[in-house]
């Protein structure tokens, strides 16, 4: 392999990121769901899939049973959550995040609580067991692919224009005869199926996941990475997950003491951030803006 | 727009070569003789920093004593988050070339970094990661500081042969927290006694008066409580005190902060079980090194630091050779005698602390 295990390993974080990123966009920018919860679907889906496998499951059945799972919560979500809009409905997806987060810490009969799940198995398809981190690269190389890509097919379909008109004028659409709730339900749980799907992914590629994995850091670096990226773009959510993982590993090769280092790879989203919205507001690619 | 995307590509593609490149550059061997490189890894920002740091120094000042010519040093800094920690453990093992790595020093970081070291036959020992879940890591993950099993049992021994029977469990719900209160419950009821109450807060929080509450209504003879937050030990204390709860009370590791002595007479008579005192010895090295006093964890990164120097010496330069060593030798080290089981585990010992006229006090075993 022309690439070390260590840059292999931070493409197999990209791609893995790119599906979170991209599924957060179909929600928050395309449908304009203020969805402050994603990282709440990516954690149900590393545990569904990691306790599945435990259990003796095959690994394909428990990616796609942790899709869909986490795209049941995505449809209680909805539920609860239909009166809300913009920022209500955003404080409501971050409770929705620490109501999991806190479920996965207290239900210890089954989560383990804050003890985590170590050991989860490497991923085996049809005998083959994927081991080493190149193998990996391309499992996860091929799902991912094959996930943007129907993302793509979905929001460039009309009802993906659907959608994009339930986020610039809903009641419009209402009147049109269109049932922007019912649109609302499908963005959500497609979103959130493909970040179960992701979060099965990571759960297996680090074998290890405890209930701080999918908290508040987590969610702040997906949510830079999409608004760096642009709402409403997928092209901008993978150039954007690709930078924002890849930069702070590259200052860990300059030969700075550890006690600079450690506090400026901190910062980096921040700047990151902040100079992308001051040269473009709209994020790298991004076509709408955020109300 | 098409600039802004051929900058992005550019910028993407300069930091692959970037990251490529130094992989060249600083593999060993290409000196003549063949360096051994030694991994630190641990928390040096984020939370965890201060005992981060304290590690890292206790390390260095063991490698600094013996200051081996064929020995180079790489630091990573993982935020104690699992994925910063299986990057690091990537990077190091990968691109520097690691034979042995000392940290993580949170278990589940740990635990994420520990299945790349053990895939990658490199020996990763562990100062101050507890969780019983480490014992099953692999073959190459080693701890200088005992599980949680040991302390829980201690505990639950101590509590028992002093004549307690109804316990209260108050202790933090994190990975820590769980671990040791789930083996003293076990071992306390295992010798005949009774759990009373079983309260968790979360992390860092000061109102456990709820908590409290109920453990007054279960009326415990002895409370056990695991904090590890200066913070919250002191505000559970005060609250003990507030609801007027009159149990006996043990606690771990946690509660041995001098914040709790200024809550006076209260605390008086509070026993703390805590792994042995790091030796005077160690405590004056570190003094005349650092300046100051040598905080957790520090005596067990030196021992770790010890361990793979003493392997260096015997002649060991691969991570198999180092671990075979490891399971080998015994030695005395500044966090007591080092042995390592066929777990990769410290035996450690224990002592009791107990607050006293507004001082902790160590109690002869």
């Amino acid at each position: 392999m022309i690439f070390s295990a260590y840059q292999t390993h931070i493409f197999i974080l990209i791609f893995i990121y790119i599906i979170l990123v991209v599924s957060l966009n179909l929600a928050l920018g395309y449908t304009g769901l203020l969805n402050l919860g994603h990282v709440a679907f990516f954690g149900i889906g590393a545990y569904t899939s990691a306790l599945l496998a435990l259990e003796g499951l095959t690994y394909i059945a428990a990616m796609i049973a942790a899709g869909l799972f986490a795209s049941v919560f995505g449809y209680l979500l909805v539920i609860a959550t239909d009166r809300l809009r913009g920022d209500y409905l955003a404080m409501a997806t971050l409770g929705f995040s620490f109501v999991v987060y806190s479920l996965l810490l207290n239900l210890r009969d089954v989560t383990r609580g804050a003890m985590g799940i170590p050991g989860i198995p490497k991923p085996t398809i049809l005998d083959f067991t994927i081991r080493t981190n190149d193998q990996y690269l391309i499992f996860v190389l091929l799902v991912c692919a094959i996930s943007v890509f129907i993302m793509y097919r979905i929001v460039n379909s009309p009802f993906g224009k659907l959608l994009e008109a339930t986020r610039d004028n809903a009641v419009c659409l209402r009147v049109l005869g269109k049932n922007t709730l019912s649109l609302k339900y499908k963005a959500m749980m497609i979103s959130a199926f493909f970040a179960g799907i992701s979060g099965s992914l990571y759960a297996h590629y680090i074998t290890f996941i405890d209930p701080t994995s999918f908290y508040i850091s987590e969610l702040i670096l997906v949510l830079t990475i999409v608004i760096v990226g642009g709402l409403g773009s997928i092209k901008g959510s993978i150039v954007a997950t690709a930078l924002i993982i890849y930069i702070p590993e590259v200052l860990r090769m300059l030969d700075l003491p550890s006690s600079v280092l450690g506090p400026a790879r901190q910062a980096i989203y921040a700047v990151i951030l902040i100079t992308i919205l001051m040269i473009r507001p709209k994020g790298l690619f991004g076509k709408v803006d955020l109300e | 727009m098409r600039t802004g995307t051929i900058f992005i590509v550019i910028l993407v593609v300069l930091g692959i070569l970037f990251t490529a490149g130094c992989a060249d550059t600083e593999t060993p061997g290409e000196t003549g003789e063949e360096m051994i490189v030694v991994g630190i890894m641990g928390p040096y920002t984020g939370g965890a920093a201060v005992y981060g740091n304290a590690a890292k120094d206790g390390a260095m000042l063991a490698f600094d004593e013996a200051d081996l010519p064929n020995v180079i040093i790489v630091v990573e800094d993982t935020k104690s988050e699992t994925r910063e920690a299986a990057t690091a453990m990537n990077k190091m093992v990968s691109v520097n070339n690691v034979q042995a790595v000392i940290g993580d020093l949170i278990s589940a970081a740990t635990l994420a970094a520990a299945p790349i070291a053990e895939q990658n036959q490199v020996v990763m020992i562990s100062p101050a990661s507890t969780s019983t879940d480490i014992s099953d890591a692999g073959d190459y993950i080693f701890r200088t500081i005992p599980g949680d099993d040991g302390q829980g049992i201690f505990a639950a021994n101590t509590m028992h042969e002093r004549g307690y029977t109804k316990l209260a469990l108050l202790y933090t719900n994190d990975q820590y927290g769980n671990g040791l209160a789930g083996i003293i419950s076990e071992e306390f009821t295992a010798k005949g006694g009774e759990i009373v109450a079983d309260e968790t807060y979360e992390a860092g929080s000061s109102d456990m008066r709820t908590q409290l509450a109920k453990i007054k209504n279960s009326n415990p003879e002895v409370i056990y409580i695991v904090s590890n937050t200066p913070d919250s030990s002191v505000a559970l204390l005060r609250q003990i005190t507030e609801i007027g709860i009159d149990a006996n009370i043990y606690g771990s590791e946690g509660l041995k902060v001098a914040s709790i002595l200024e809550l006076g007479s209260s605390v008086e008579g509070i026993v703390i079980t805590s792994v042995s005192p790091e030796s005077e010895d160690f405590r004056q090295k570190y003094m005349d090194a650092y300046a100051e006093e040598a905080p957790a964890f520090a005596a067990q990164a030196y021992d770790a630091a010890t361990a793979i120097i003493m392997a260096i010496e015997q002649g060991a330069t691969t991570g198999e050779e180092i671990k075979n060593a490891l399971y080998e030798m015994e030695f005395d080290g500044a966090s007591g005698h080092i042995k390592f089981n066929e777990m990769g585990d410290v035996e450690g010992g224990y002592v009791l602390v107990e607050v006293r006229d507004g001082a902790f006090v160590t109690l002869e075993e």
